[in-house]
């Protein structure tokens, strides 16, 4: 098997509009710029092995993305940092990094998402609302389809942060929640306009014995979910 | 400036306006720096694609008193969020409003992007007109290729460049830097700057014309076109931005050589960019290589009018080769003639991925070929489609024109005639596409008496072809009629086209050359409101010494010469191309150029 190192990055102002395929396709070039030899595919058309973490809406700043990047020989995590610091352009910035040794990757690892998000509404307010709503039923938009759920589980944590500001503790990975839909729901259940003035998102989770954990932590790297 | 998100996440592909990207320069605007903006007349991903501005961008860059900053025309949905903000016409690098700048330089690639370069300044807060711009304004240039018949642009562009710009850049910004420094009026300047060779400044002269609208007499200045003779020593960036978003060619570029050796008779560029001039395969290798390693792109291209052209060209992608092995970068080869030579190429260098194949036969019968001084016969074509399907390739593009001159109906039926010939070379899943654009006789070209087929006349062949070319494996595309007639009026145009141009940006044109804003009635309109017939530019019959508004444009190909080509392609008559023997066509009076086997070699 390649060697695995998991890189932590931030995504910043200047690079925030880039996608995710985009952002896969700067890792690429990155990696090329350096003398790292990374992993590719087997076929006709050999690609780069790497994974990313959860996609994140462009136009959003994030403290806490994380990548899985197979090598074809093992470097020291510390040495994948240094490197690809080094190569990668102003905006994207490796701030961790660790040996992956199981077999699941970040994507299909993904549990949990912590976000900072400015409503123009007072965040206590905010927070005994949601806690008094048994429901925030909300309509969801995937590629064809349109279908009811309820944001209420997704919400596993909250804490106010500033007068207006949170930081919400989201449900994340396969079945998934993201900040728009969260507005939605809480702008549909509180019945009013409400404007987002601010997001970012903090960091990702993975899950382990049913708690959410560090991507980067001893658990997430070496032991996989029985 | 801040370009907030209030505008950027409500257009699409914001990244197209927020900069930053990898090798971008950005130097603070001072004093005595010489600011240029580097104005591409069309969006992000088209301009971030064009070598020009690649290499100018550093050229400039490179110089320690000025700067080069990149400007691209807003897609229509950012135009109405910087309108409804009053957020000006701004630079990627610094966000600077471009009326900040020395110069703006907008590059001419394509007629149909003038609109656009209206708009761009009207975004800028720049008076359109060259005659309204005062001391506090920045000077507004415009080359490339379309340059070489600026007058359709005369009223909004204060000087033309003609020629190769890596050179001549320099001096327009030593006469800036000298300018600032002596705080030296506008008019002053630019009358200064006429006398630079390459330099054209239309406001110094004013045509007069004829009762039938042609003009008296030449416009009374000379433009010597400017060229690199030796393009080896030549600058070249040894870094290139390397975008987020996709780009039309997002890869390494390596500029082969310039200029072309064939003369295909309806081909400007074939004429305009003489002579040859190529780069040596050592200095290509050490440009491929720091280019790769400072990209980090997985691709590389080999630039030129004709790649099969080039003389070095085993030993160049042999070395390329020999330098990507292993790296998973691949190679492309655009342009190549199809021959044997070149599949044995393609097959080394696309080992496993097969890309689209493109052979561009131009016309369908010989004597048609032979009228535009295409040099490539039936049997080679053919053979050519056998090696290809026999080679794996599955779909061939072929390539054509319509309405060339001296087209007769059995030209037309010969288009579709090779076609079916060419797909019974391949099997029962073989399938060829084929694309069609009507003629446009350019200025510098043989072909520059001819007139235009009517919009009858298109419809007509196109009917005919089109009829002939259903089949389950033959796909049919076919450039728009109008588009291709608005293209013919602008590329041979006269200054009195710059109001048409202005009415029609007036109400409302602008991205031309992309189908769903191109408005062709708005365009008649502005003919009419402008009491101009556009059949004028397109339909005539140019008479034998007909003065044109490109003829005090010096390409250094001589108009007899254009003329005797004319005659020959009459006769069907072919000539040799410049590798072979000389037709002097002018072009020597650059001393030092090489014009390849009727010279030394340079």
């Amino acid at each position: 098997m390649d060697a695995v190192t998991r890189v932590k990055f931030q995504r910043l102002e200047s690079t925030r509009y880039t996608s995710h395929l985009e952002t896969m396709k700067v890792f690429q070039r990155a990696l090329r710029r350096t003398t790292l030899e990374p992993a590719y595919s087997e076929g006709f058309n050999p690609q780069m092995k790497m994974v990313f973490g959860l996609p994140l809406q462009v136009g959003v700043v994030s403290l806490g993305e994380y990548a899985d990047l197979s090598f074809a020989r093992e470097y020291a995590p510390m040495e994948v940092l240094e490197r690809l610091n080094g190569a990668l352009p102003e905006g994207f910035r490796v701030v961790a990094a660790g040996e992956r040794t199981i077999r699941k990757n970040i994507m299909a690892d993904v549990a949990g998402a912590l976000y900072e998000i400015t409503y123009d509404m007072d965040a206590l307010e905010m927070i005994s609302f949601i806690q008094e709503s048994a429901h925030l039923p909300v309509i969801k938009k995937s590629k064809n389809t349109l279908k009811e759920v309820d944001a209420k589980p997704f919400i596993l944590r909250m804490e106010r942060i500033g007068k207006d500001s949170l930081a919400f503790l989201l449900k994340a990975g396969q079945v998934n929640l993201n900040t728009n839909t969260l507005t939605e729901a809480l702008r549909r259940n509180l019945g009013k306009d409400l404007n987002l003035l601010a997001l970012k998102r903090v960091d990702l989770f993975v899950e382990r014995k049913g708690i959410l954990v560090d991507a980067l932590s001893e658990e997430a790297l070496a032991t996989e979910e029985s | 400036m801040i370009i907030d998100d209030r505008i950027l996440l409500h257009v699409e592909k914001p990244a197209r306006y927020t900069g930053g990207e990898l090798h971008a320069v950005t130097k603070e605007h001072g004093k005595t720096m010489v600011s240029f903006a580097f104005c591409f007349p069309d969006i992000y991903e088209v301009g971030m694609s064009h070598l020009g501005m690649k290499i100018l961008y550093h050229v400039i860059n490179e110089r320690e008193d000025a700067l080069c900053e990149r400007v691209f025309s807003p897609w229509v949905d950012m135009e109405e969020k910087m309108r409804q903000n009053g957020l000006p016409l701004f630079s990627l690098e610094t966000k600077s409003p471009v009326s900040s700048f020395d110069i703006l330089g907008f590059t001419l690639q394509y007629e149909m992007s003038y609109t656009n370069i209206l708009n761009m300044l009207d975004l800028g807060g720049i008076p359109l007109l060259a005659e309204q711009r005062g001391e506090g304004h920045p000077l507004v240039c415009a080359g490339g290729p379309c340059a070489v018949n600026p007058e359709p642009l005369a009223d909004f562009i204060d000087f033309f460049i003609l020629g190769d710009g890596e050179e001549i850049i320099h001096d327009i910004l030593d006469a800036v830097a000298e300018k600032k420094k002596k705080d030296m009026p506008r008019g002053k300047f630019l009358q200064e700057i006429a006398a630079l060779e390459g330099i054209y400044v239309p406001s110094l002269y004013q045509p007069a014309y004829n009762g039938d609208g042609t003009l008296k007499e030449p416009i009374p200045a000379m433009v010597q076109r400017r060229i690199v003779r030796d393009l080896d020593k030549a600058p070249y960036p040894d870094r290139m931005i390397v975008p987020y978003i996709n780009i039309v060619h997002d890869r390494v570029m390596l500029e082969i050589f310039r200029g072309c050796v064939h003369g295909c008779r309806f081909c400007q560029a074939g004429y305009i960019y003489r002579p040859v001039r190529e780069r040596s395969v050592t200095t290509l290798m050490n440009h491929a290589c720091s280019l790769l390693a400072s990209t980090g792109y997985e691709e590389i291209s080999l630039s030129s009018l004709s790649t099969s052209d080039y003389t070095h060209l085993e030993e160049l992608t042999t070395g390329l080769l020999e330098m990507t092995q292993g790296k998973n970068i691949g190679i492309s080869l655009p342009s190549l003639r199809a021959d044997n030579f070149t599949f044995g190429l393609m097959e080394k260098v696309q080992s496993v991925r097969k890309s689209g194949l493109t052979f561009a036969p131009e016309a369908g019968t010989q004597r048609m070929r032979d009228v535009i001084n295409k040099n490539v016969r039936e049997e080679d074509i053919l053979s050519s489609a056998e090696t290809a399907f026999k080679g794996g390739w599955n779909n061939i593009k072929l390539y054509f024109m319509l309405g060339l001159p001296h087209e007769t109906e059995e030209d037309v039926e010969g288009i579709a005639d090779l076609v079916y010939k060419i797909l019974k070379k391949g099997n029962s899943r073989s399938t060829v596409t084929v694309s069609t654009a009507f003629f446009i006789p350019k200025p510098f070209t043989p072909f520059q008496w001819e007139p235009q087929d009517t919009l009858e006349q298109m419809v007509e062949k196109q009917r005919i072809l089109a009829r002939r070319l259903q089949h389950r494996r033959i796909t049919y595309n076919w450039h728009d009629f109008q588009l291709s007639r608005l293209e013919a009026a602008f590329s041979r145009g006269d200054r009195k086209l710059g109001k048409v141009l202005l009415k029609a940006w007036e109400s409302g044109c602008r991205f031309d050359g992309w189908a769903e804003h191109f408005r062709y009635d708005r365009w008649l309109e502005a003919f009419e409101a402008c009491s101009l017939d556009i059949g004028f530019y397109t339909d005539r019959t140019r008479a034998p010494d007909e003065v044109f508004p490109w003829d005090h444009m010096d390409t250094g190909i001589k108009k007899s010469f254009l003329w005797k080509e004319k005659l020959r392609s009459e006769q069907e008559t072919l000539t040799v191309d410049c590798s072979q023997g000389c037709s002097d066509c002018g072009i020597l009076q650059f001393k030092g150029g090489a014009c390849r086997g009727c010279c030394d070699k340079g």
